[in-house]
């Protein structure tokens, strides 16, 4: 308001100082025309009345009173005095003054009203919610409300000669079309981003219209810019959103249906109708039954019936559809009815393919009952513990199945049973056991293994074997799981089984050394042979050692030499006994490191003179580099034993032909150490190879026809094969193999 | 002990494959002044070039390469006369009653008694002084006999059987009288002083009418 009196103030200084040069001049004028009264009154009036356009009201009526002085001074008779000669003088002073103070009033009325109006205008402009310009026929700009200035930064000046900045994306079309405007004379509406005075650009919807004169010629053109920035990115958000629910609603893998309370599809999504095998046309309008399982049907209807009775509540339900290929699928339904806007009720439907799931729950379901079954066949119970803190005992338990139940033998009513309890259930001879294993889960993770006697409730003994693991989550032990088995029967027959197995290793003890008895027995003629000589040697070297020393001078060197002979004889006679008796006894067989060829060479001692009585020539070929082999060293000999026996009864019942006996050792690369005994003698039935070493198969007029089998049963313990094959060009082959290994197939 | 040094020094030869015993037993023999060769198989002595000594064979029955029964049967063959001795590390009956009949001198089982032994090789040393002298005494009766034609021969078969000479000269179909001469060459090529003694040189000679 200040502002506004001291710019009137300023217009009225300026008015008044203009009126003045104006009465000034125009007095001057008048009164050298020497021109009267009334005619230099209108002058004055015309002065007045223009200059008022400028002033104010008050500037105006000071220059009405100071003209009617001047009127007075200067044309009123007597000039130069304000006194008034004529009356009618003071009637057309008094009538211009009156003329002057109401044209001036109404001027200034008129001012005030246009100023008013303008000031209306400008308000009017600058509310607009948009940027308000105009523009001359040619295009050129002429006005900018206080808005787009404001809005672009500008001075009215600079925006007037350049105009607005537009996007340079939008540049082209936006001028474009102004020019199209221009030449066509049609409104322009062009949306386009204008830069403000942040330098951001905002979306604009630019209009302009034009204003034509009455001949229809545009005199000019009127434009706003309204900002559409948030509207447009409304749209742009409503749009996504829009297409992103169509997306949702049309693919995502549910099938959408919306039904009318009698059942007529009202939309369906793409993906629901494609499920099925139809178009989305194939299915709006139509009865939703149809892609129903007819068995389902009748379910179908009492569902949405108690949808429709209960509006606004979900339902669901799991049935069976139909494809238009006629194949079924299962699914799962979300269903509510709700009243419409439009007071309709329609029914909203959600559903789901299930039929992977159900037939992987089926799967699921059965594979747990079969493995429950399996369990409880194989009597074995699986179990899962925690532990309440890193490092802990595993005993908070996590899963016991049925059959682990049953065989802990607690009642699963009652929850799982306190690790103590369990504990004091294992006997007590093997709870330090199981306390040391658990304890190697815990500190060293290691895997639980261990048998261990189980009392049941009713205090009935049962033999348990539990095994777990750890099982790890990102490193770090997280369960303990494993399965208990029952095993009381198993190891009862096990050890039946062992018990049989004793009693069968006693009996082919007590039949090996009966069959090595029955050996020697043959070579009782050879073994007193084999004593009797050096004995022999002993009674002589001592007669003749006498004779030495009783002769004259006694001959002690010669004595000396007698006695020498004494001791080696009866070592060597000891030998033989030892020899023999270690074959004789009864020792549990002791499986040592040996040298086959030692073994070999004790036997051919043996049955020397077996081999000359049968007037036979037995050669043995002892490689040197014989391995080492693992075996009980009579039981070795008695086989090898046997086979120089057989060979040399076979070759003493030849009546021509030579007498040859050969026995070998060698290494065999493939299983250690081969020993061969070849004889020329009769030979074999080359069908009955393999028969010669059953049990009681003898060609011997008393023999017991155990010594093969005997044989063979020795030589397959200690994990090597004894076989027969024909000699050429007669005769017979024994081998046999022995692994260097220590492997005890026994 | 002189007047074994002056007679002819018998040799025994012992034959036994286990050398213990062969030490041993060559070794009590020497103690008593044998002399002793030894042999491990029957085949080593039959090889061995040896002159044909006075001594006796100590043979073990079991050898290797053929026992010494075979042995025996092979010396008899290449008229080796020395008188055996089997010794045997397990006799049995049936094979020592085969080997006195066959000629043994002695079977002795292992281990041997001393005086046994040494008797057996005793007697069997004898047996062979008188074998040997025999076979000089009958070399030299063959030596006179085969100063006899052929005539005189069959003259001689022919009186030995105590024949007449009437007999003889009918059967060779001579005269009396020359069956007289050839009788009387006879007795004195033989050197024999009566008919008994050429009967008995007969014998030695093992001269025999029966395949005249």
């Amino acid at each position: 308001m200040k502002q506004d009196w001291k710019s009137q103030l300023r217009s009225s200084a300026a008015q008044s100082f203009v009126g003045g040069i104006g009465l000034a001049v125009l007095t001057l004028v008048c009164f050298q025309l020497k021109l009267n009264l009334a005619t230099t009154g209108f002058a004055y009036l015309i002065l007045i009345a223009l200059l008022s356009l400028m002033g104010s009201f008050i500037g105006s009526f000071i220059l009405s009173i100071v003209a009617v002085g001047l009127l007075n001074y200067f044309f009123a008779e007597p000039v130069f005095s304000f006194r008034v000669e004529y009356p009618q003088d003071v009637i057309a002073l008094i009538a211009f003054l009156t003329t002057s103070v109401i044209v001036t009033g109404l001027t200034a009325k008129m001012r005030k009203a246009a100023d008013e109006t303008r000031a209306t205008q400008k308000v009017l402009v600058d509310t607009i919610p948009a940027l308000v310009w105009s523009a001359l026929p040619d295009g050129s700009r002429d006005f900018h409300s206080q808005r787009w200035l404001e809005f672009t930064g500008l001075s009215a000046e600079e925006a007037t000669s350049q105009g607005w900045v537009v996007h340079p994306q939008d540049r082209a079309a936006v001028e474009e079309k102004w020019r199209a405007a221009i030449a066509t004379g049609e409104p322009l509406e062009v949306e386009a981003r204008g830069r403000s005075a942040k330098g951001e650009y905002r979306w604009f919807l630019v209009r302009a219209e034009p204003l034509r004169d009455e001949k229809g010629t545009i005199v000019k053109w009127y434009g706003s810019n309204t900002d559409i920035e948030d509207r447009k990115n409304a749209t742009e958000a409503l749009r996504k959103s829009e297409t992103q629910w169509r997306e949702v609603f049309e693919h995502n893998p549910v099938m959408y249906f919306m039904v009318d309370a009698t059942g007529i599809v009202l939309s369906v999504n793409a993906f629901g109708a494609a499920q099925l095998g139809y178009t989305v046309s194939e299915l709006v309008g139509q009865s939703v039954l149809k892609v129903f399982f007819e068995e389902d049907r009748e379910f179908v209807l009492r569902n949405v019936a108690v949808c429709l009775e209960n509006l606004g509540q979900l339902n669901s339900w799991e049935l069976r559809k139909v494809r238009k290929d006629g194949t079924v699928l299962w699914v799962r339904e979300n269903a509510k009815a709700v009243r419409r806007s439009d007071n309709r009720v329609i029914v909203l439907v959600a559903c789901e393919d299930i039929t992977e799931a159900k037939r992987t729950a089926d799967a699921l379901r059965l594979s747990e009952s079969y493995m429950v079954h399996a369990q409880q066949l194989a009597g074995v119970g699986s179990w899962a513990y925690t532990s309440s803190y890193q490092g802990g005992y595993w005993d908070i338990a996590e899963h016991w199945s049925a059959e682990m139940w049953r065989i802990a033998d607690f009642d699963p009513s009652k929850g799982y049973p306190p690790s103590d309890l369990i504990f004091s259930r294992i006997h007590s001879e093997d709870r330090e056991r199981m306390t040391e294993a658990n304890t190697h889960v815990v500190k060293d993770e290691r895997s639980l293994n261990i048998k261990y006697r189980y009392s049941r409730a009713d205090g009935q003994l049962r033999v348990l074997h539990s095994i777990g693991a750890l099982v790890h989550e990102s490193g770090v032990a997280t369960r303990f799981v494993g399965a208990t088995m029952d095993i009381t029967e198993q190891e009862q027959r096990i050890e039946q089984l062992r018990r049989a197995d004793e009693e069968l290793h006693q009996t082919q003890a007590q039949l090996t050394h009966v069959a090595r008895l029955t050996t020697l027995g043959e070579l009782t003629a050879s073994i007193a042979h084999e004593v009797n000589q050096p004995l022999a040697g002993v009674v002589s070297s001592g007669n003749a050692c006498l004779r030495w020393l009783a002769s004259d001078p006694p001959q002690i060197e010669k004595a000396r030499q007698s006695v020498d002979r004494i001791v080696r004889d009866a070592n060597r006679a000891s030998e033989v006994v030892s020899r023999v008796r270690s074959l004789v006894k009864k020792t549990p067989p002791e499986k040592v490191r040996l040298n086959i060829n030692e073994a070999v060479q004790a036997i051919i001692v043996l049955t020397r003179r077996e081999v000359e009585q049968a007037k036979s020539s037995l050669t043995a070929q002892l490689s040197d580099d014989v391995p080492l082999v693992w075996a009980d060293r009579i039981q070795l000999q008695q086989v090898i034993l046997n086979l120089i026996i057989n060979a040399i009864e076979a070759v003493s019942s030849l009546s021509d032909g030579p007498r040859n006996l050969f026995v070998s050792a060698t290494e065999d690369k493939l299983n250690g150490v081969l020993l061969t005994v070849r004889d020329s003698g009769m030979g074999l039935d080359p069908t009955k190879l393999e028969e010669i070493f059953d049990a009681f198969y003898t060609t011997k007029r008393d023999g017991m026809g155990m010594g093969l089998a005997v044989s063979r049963s020795i030589i397959e313990s200690h994990g090597g094969r004894l076989w027969a094959t024909l000699n050429e060009p007669r005769g017979a082959v024994f081998q046999f193999t022995l692994p260097t290994g220590r492997e005890d197939a026994s | 002990m002189i007047r074994l040094m002056t007679e002819e020094q018998p040799v025994v030869v012992l034959i036994d494959d286990d050398e213990s015993v062969r030490a041993a037993v060559e070794d009590l023999l020497r103690s008593v002044g044998l002399r002793v060769e030894s042999f491990r198989t029957a085949q080593e002595f039959l090889r061995s070039e040896r002159p044909d000594a006075l001594g006796c064979i100590v043979l073990d029955v079991r050898l290797p390469g053929g026992s010494g029964l075979e042995l025996q049967r092979t010396l008899t063959e290449s008229r080796v006369h020395l008188p055996i001795i089997f010794i045997s590390g397990h006799g049995d009956i049936p094979m020592s009653v085969r080997a006195m009949k066959s000629g043994a001198v002695e079977f002795l089982t292992k281990p041997l008694r001393e005086q046994e032994l040494l008797d057996a090789i005793q007697v069997a040393i004898e047996r062979d002084r008188t074998r040997r002298q025999d076979a000089k005494v009958v070399a030299e009766l063959q030596a006179r006999f085969n100063t006899l034609t052929s005539r005189e021969r069959d003259v001689f078969t022919l009186v030995v059987t105590g024949r007449p000479n009437k007999q003889i000269a009918a059967q060779l179909e001579l005269s009396e009288m020359t069956v007289k001469v050839h009788r009387s060459q006879i007795t004195r090529k033989m050197q024999a002083k009566s008919l008994v003694n050429l009967v008995r040189m007969a014998d030695k000679l093992g001269v025999s009418s029966a395949k005249t």
